[in-house]
């Protein structure tokens, strides 16, 4: 990981500025929600900010990193790495082929199923004060 | 339990302490709170945190100008974080199962120890479930513990570096040698794991005068005068009758506990006991029962339980009743309730047995250890135990107390019968450290020690909280055990820390509950403020990099003084 660093650097206190002030205003306690997902979302993105990744690819890789971390692929030999990664990969690919085929069509069916009923009544009750 | 005591008439006629202490919990449980008079200490919920907040004496003085807030925190995680933690458990496990699966085919080679050929129907000798952890997930990631050292542990030390060509199921030295790692894991609190020619002359005499070992026990003819020179000394340092010293500190609690009580007698013990507690509660052969960590209101239910109750099936009064406590809890950094403990233990009559292995030399503010934070009479501690390890630099461990115990202890103890004394080197080197901290050296080293290590700590704990991390335990406490949480981030971090120079402690499931691995920091009085700030800005950046801040604290630029609020109790 290009993230790594190995030589011994000593900083000092008062130059570095983002290690004194380190975090940006810290959210108040919420129950888990809708709201939670996208204030994490938002320290997400406000942490990559602090970061200071150089190009898009470097973002790509520490959130790839994040992504082994979280799940603790990263304990596992590459190997594994790569058959989970496919497994998972496969079933996102499936899922999203089966969405993409298939939703529409649902969609279009409940769509006329829900107006055959609310369309058919008023026209008959037209049909009889006529 | 009041019914219990109606219909065991007799019993109870003679528990009238029993009944007292029940009008007297009356008023304070209506307030819905742990109160303790003497010291005003109660609990909050702020948030998330449970924060428990206790006045503490501070200083020699007894004025309430000295007066200042303490504060206990754990802070709960939010909730994605335990269902990461899981996952991750979850998946790798899978993993496991997956592994042992191509090692029972024969598609892999394995390389844990197997039954042979010929003993295959018999009783299974290796119990391979019990060492599903162990195989599956303790030797993917064992690069990050046990790593060999190769100069003193002091505020900074070498590593031999080591690679491993197949997982870390072995591993091989490269040569090199990493130098200068800081060092956040040894407990070396008042920097005496030191190699400084000039302080250690006198231990040297010693090994001339004395030898290097004594060859026997304490009760044959391994009892030197160096020895009883150590207990007076410890004696004085604790302001207590008399003491005696153990080769081990482990031992002292394993060896001693099963001399004081025995069967027909009552343990209460912490939940979070270490395991020489546990194992010294076990061998004696009494009663065990566990109470909630530093919860006063559960200790209180089950000392009422036990003196109205008795014993289980024959309902005689117990012969005696032990509380066995520590000082500071290692894992949790969280500091005993010793004025509450004291006051419960004055009401119901049973006897206090405090572990201080982390805390002596360590708290307090003249490093007496936790009866001198919080002021109390060490007399009214029973057993005082303390070990050497930590804050000594030396080995083995010590018991305190009254004379009479001390003498019992002389004579019945299984570590002064069958183990070997301590050793003259050793003895000296606890004699010079206690010297140095009482000031009894003539110089103000000790001293300085104690107040930089105090220092120390509260500056390393409030930056860290400032930065967003999620930390346990006391203010005071200089163990910091920092929450990591999951699985993989404990090993990303432990590794990101070694690469730049920092050597820290991860632990993980076994040690901890599932979900709370951590990186416990224990701050020394060695480590300069530069030591302490290079470390503080690569976790800041290690932080950042690995998602780490959990906090979700409202940060305020300066703490508020809060009153009794209403809150909850966990009981």
């Amino acid at each position: 990981m290009e993230l790594r660093r190995s030589a011994y650097v000593i900083r000092e206190p008062g130059g570095s500025g983002s290690a004194w002030d380190a975090r940006p205003v810290t959210l108040c306690h919420q129950s888990v929600g809708v709201q939670g997902i996208s204030r994490r979302l938002q320290r997400v993105h406000s942490l990559s900010c602090r970061m200071n990744f150089k190009n898009l690819r470097e973002y790509l890789a520490w959130l790839y990193y994040q992504y082994l971390l979280i799940t603790g692929i990263y304990v596992l030999e590459p190997w594994e790495k790569s058959v989970f990664n496919s497994i998972l990969f496969s079933a996102i690919a499936m899922v999203i082929y089966t969405s993409y085929v298939f939703v529409p069509i649902h969609v279009r069916l409940a769509l006329e199923f829900f107006s055959g009923i609310f369309g058919g009544q008023p026209e008959s009750t037209m049909t009889l004060m006529n | 339990m009041r019914a219990a005591c109606r219909r065991d008439h007799k019993l109870c006629a003679s528990r009238k302490m029993a009944r007292t202490a029940d009008a007297d919990l009356k008023p304070q449980l209506k307030k819905n709170g742990v109160r303790c008079r003497e010291t005003g200490g109660s609990f909050r919920r702020n948030g998330t945190e449970l924060v428990w907040d206790f006045l503490q004496k501070k200083g020699p003085g007894n004025g309430a100008a000295s007066r200042q807030k303490s504060q206990e925190s754990f802070e709960q995680a939010p909730m994605y974080v335990a269902v990461m933690t899981y996952l991750g458990f979850g998946i790798v496990t899978l993993f496991g199962y997956f592994r042992d699966f191509l090692r029972a085919v024969g598609l892999e080679k394995c390389h844990v120890a197997q039954e042979r050929e010929e003993q295959k129907n018999f009783v299974p000798l290796y119990q391979d479930f019990e060492n599903f952890y162990t195989r599956n997930l303790y030797m993917r990631v064992r690069d990050n513990w046990n790593r060999p050292i190769c100069s003193l542990p002091g505020p900074v030390f070498d590593l031999m570096e080591r690679v491993s060509d197949d997982y870390n199921w072995t591993f091989r030295f490269t040569g090199r040698t990493i130098h200068n790692v800081i060092n956040m894991g040894s407990y070396n609190y008042l920097g005496f794991a030191e190699n400084n020619a000039d302080f250690l002359t006198t231990v040297a005499d010693k090994v001339q005068q004395y030898g290097a070992g004594v060859c026997s026990t304490r009760q044959e003819i391994g009892n030197l005068h160096i020895h009883e020179e150590l207990e007076e000394l410890v004696a004085s340092f604790l302001g207590v009758e008399s003491s005696m010293s153990f080769g081990m500190g482990f031992a002292t609690n394993s060896m001693n506990i099963p001399a004081l009580v025995g069967k027909g007698c009552l343990i209460l013990s912490d939940e979070l006991n270490h395991t020489s507690l546990i194992l010294g509660a076990r061998l004696s052969g009494a009663t065990i029962r566990v109470f909630k960590h530093n919860n006063m209101h559960s200790l209180e239910k089950m000392l009422k339980e036990a003196v109205c109750s008795g014993q289980p099936r024959t309902h005689r009064p117990w012969k005696k009743i032990l509380i066995m406590v520590e000082g500071i809890y290692s894992m949790e950094g969280s500091v005993v309730r010793l004025p509450d403990i004291i006051a419960l233990k004055k009401k119901y009559k049973a006897y206090l047995y405090l572990d201080e292995a982390h805390s002596i030399g360590a708290v307090g503010p003249s490093g007496r250890g936790v009866t001198e934070l919080f002021n109390v009479n060490p007399a009214d501690v029973d057993v005082m135990m303390g070990t050497f390890t930590k804050s000594f630099g030396a080995a083995g461990g010590y018991i305190a107390g009254k004379k009479d115990l001390v003498d019992y202890l002389r004579s019945h103890s299984h570590s002064a019968i069958y183990a070997s004394a301590m050793s003259p080197a050793v003895t000296e080197q606890i004699i010079r450290a206690m010297k140095c901290i009482m000031g009894k050296d003539g110089s103000t080293e000790g001293i300085r020690r104690i107040r930089q290590l105090a220092e120390n700590t509260k500056y390393f704990r409030a930056r860290l909280k400032e930065m967003g991390f999620i930390i346990y335990g006391n203010d005071d406490s200089p163990v910091v055990p920092v929450l990591l949480y999951m699985p993989g981030k404990v090993v990303a971090f432990a590794r990101e820390m070694l690469e730049r120079r920092i050597g820290v402690v991860v632990v993980g499931f076994p040690a901890t509950p599932i979900t709370e691995a951590r990186a416990r920091f224990c701050v020394s009085a060695a480590h300069t403020r530069d030591m302490l700030n290079q470390v503080l800005h690569q976790m800041n950046e290690v932080g950042d990099s690995l998602c780490l801040k959990f906090s979700r604290r409202k940060r305020s630029p300066q703490p508020d003084l809060y009153e009794e609020t209403d809150f909850e109790l966990d009981s």
